[in-house]
């Protein structure tokens, strides 16, 4: 019978393995797309590779970005069960790989929805191309940071150490925030999401759809699609 | 030209998440010779092991300051072809559980440095480890006990938690057995589950021995190891004296007493700012996320706006 430690390490490799390349494409889309807004600058030839590149890109991002999370969450839950509950609760390193993990999740489920909820066409509306492209950065950081306490537990080291030390971080410690803080945190962005929620309904930004009639026109940032010979640029 | 760029990209993408892969690798490699506590060694090592342990030292009753010589042999268990990892303590407390915490100096490891963790990397069916220690520079009797931990499809660990008991500086003195409590420590604060561990050395056999909390007794033990697991959330938080009496054949009573702290509310206080935290983080992220949607997409109106009105 395969143990959920087994179980714990082989999804732990899935999710990290495929959220990187998820990552990776998020930043070859934007890379293509800031290659072909100015193409007037660049070599004709990578001009040409990043039509067609940021095309693949963008496809498997989407893709990898839902299977990683789906890894993601079945991760944390072999996790749970690799190890004695109450042994889990005593490491602080533990805690602090939870709470990463726990951030992480949210972070790649913002990614999905984005991409769901606007399409490939998020990538005409520079705005949100650069929230986009933030947000893959800052959701693969808390990754790495999650990857590295999982190496401490591991291996007992980590090549991001120097991070760490840099930023005085003690992983070995147990960040929380006191109790009133945590709930003052959370009134803050609670009356923060309702202040969104109220901007968006006042401007109706609920039925906008991003299509590149849209931006595009304007701004000249294509569609990443997987280019047809004929669309190539000579 | 499509399958050059589509080569490319596979090339670009592999060559990037190999580059990375080491430092999202959650590889169980062991965990690295270094000076470490009982507490739950990385991972929590929780199955028990069936692997056979054993300690020897060269001088049982050394001087003070004299140089001891402790064998640790593994044999057995499942670790075939993974790390094995020995750990040398002078109690299993989650804290002050290493040799130096009870007066010894380590002056050499198996490695060839100072460590109390030390670990073989591949683990063929048995091996040997040994250190060399100071004894400490105090007369009394004084415990080294052996923790394994393993890999091999669980996570394994083992104790020789009978341990041996130095005499140093003299021999053992006629009358009343001694009694030392290795675990908690004098003034420790406690929580959970906790691990009362006593070492007892006679000039004769010792018949039995009581464990007492405030002076109820709590459970006795007729033969080594002395080792009584209790439940502090059964006690009040606030200091709580831990007296092990031993007696031995003859009649005689020796105890030694120690002070804890129980402290299970800031425990558990510190678990539930740990949740609350973990809790207004998600919030403040999904909150921060939906800000910035908004600000994005009000960003997109304004500009259009803009270029329709020209």
């Amino acid at each position: 019978m395969v143990s959920m430690a087994s179980l714990h390490s082989l999804t732990s490799e899935l999710h990290a393995g495929v959220l990187t390349i998820a990552f990776i494409c998020i930043v070859i889309v934007a890379l293509s797309q800031f290659t072909v807004r100015y193409k007037s600058m660049m070599p004709k030839r990578l001009v040409n590779a990043a039509v067609r590149v940021r095309g693949y890109a963008e496809a498997t991002s989407y893709l990898t970005a839902v299977a990683g999370v789906v890894f993601l969450l079945l991760s944390a839950w072999t996790g749970m069960y690799a190890w004695p509950q109450e042994a889990l609760l005593d490491s602080p390193t533990i805690k602090n790989k939870i709470t990463m993990t726990v951030f992480a999740t949210v972070l790649w489920i913002g990614i999905v929805f984005i991409r769901t909820r606007f399409g490939r066409a998020l990538w005409t509306c520079p705005a949100m191309a650069v929230l986009y492209t933030l947000l893959a950065f800052a959701a693969m950081g808390v990754l790495g940071a999650t990857g590295s306490l999982g190496a401490h537990l591991t291996v007992g080291e980590s090549v991001l150490d120097p991070l760490w030390d840099l930023f005085g971080i003690d992983i070995g410690h147990t960040y929380a925030f006191e109790a009133t803080v945590a709930a003052g945190i959370a009134l803050a962005s609670i009356a923060v999401f309702l202040l969104s929620l109220l901007i968006a309904r006042k401007y109706d930004l609920f039925a906008i759809r991003l299509a590149p009639e849209t931006c595009q026109k304007f701004i000249r940032w294509d569609e990443p699609k997987i280019a047809e010979p004929t669309a190539i640029q000579k | 030209m499509r399958k050059s760029a589509a080569f490319i990209l596979v090339a670009i993408i592999s060559g990037i998440a190999f580059a990375l892969a080491p430092s999202l690798s959650a590889y169980e490699g062991g965990v690295a010779n270094s000076d470490r506590e009982a507490g739950c060694i990385s991972p929590c090592h929780s199955v028990q092991s069936s692997a056979i342990i054993s300690m020897q030292a060269s001088n049982m009753t050394p001087d003070l300051g004299a140089s001891v010589t402790i064998t640790v042999t593994v044999s057995g268990g499942q670790a075939s072809n993974s790390p094995m990892g020995v750990l040398l303590l002078s109690s299993f407390g989650a804290s002050n559980s290493k040799p130096s915490d009870a007066g010894w100096t380590i002056t050499s490891d198996p490695s060839g440095t100072t460590f109390n963790f030390n670990q073989v990397d591949s683990y063929a069916g048995s091996a040997t480890f040994e250190w060399t220690l100071n004894a400490p520079a105090v007369d009394g009797l004084y415990a080294l006990y052996a923790r394994i931990a393993h890999g091999g499809g669980e996570t394994y660990v083992g104790d020789y938690d009978a341990g041996l008991t130095f005499v140093v500086g003299g021999a053992i003195p006629p009358g009343p057995p001694t009694v030392m409590i290795t675990n908690p420590t004098e003034d420790e604060s406690v929580s959970g589950d906790l691990v009362v561990s006593a070492t007892i050395a006679t000039a004769t056999e010792i018949s039995y021995a009581l464990l007492s909390i405030d002076g109820e007794l709590v459970d006795n033990k007729s033969a080594a190891p002395y080792l009584w697991t209790i439940d502090t959330k059964t006690l009040e938080d606030g200091e709580h004296t831990v007296n092990v009496t031993a007696y031995d054949t003859s009649g005689n009573a020796g105890y030694k007493e120690v002070m804890m702290i129980v402290d299970n509310a800031a425990v558990d206080q510190e678990m539930l700012n740990w949740i609350y935290t973990m809790a207004a983080g998600t919030v403040a992220i999904v909150a921060l996320l939906s800000l910035a949607v908004v600000v994005a997409l009000m960003i997109r109106r304004h500009v259009m706006g803009k270029q329709e009105g020209k």
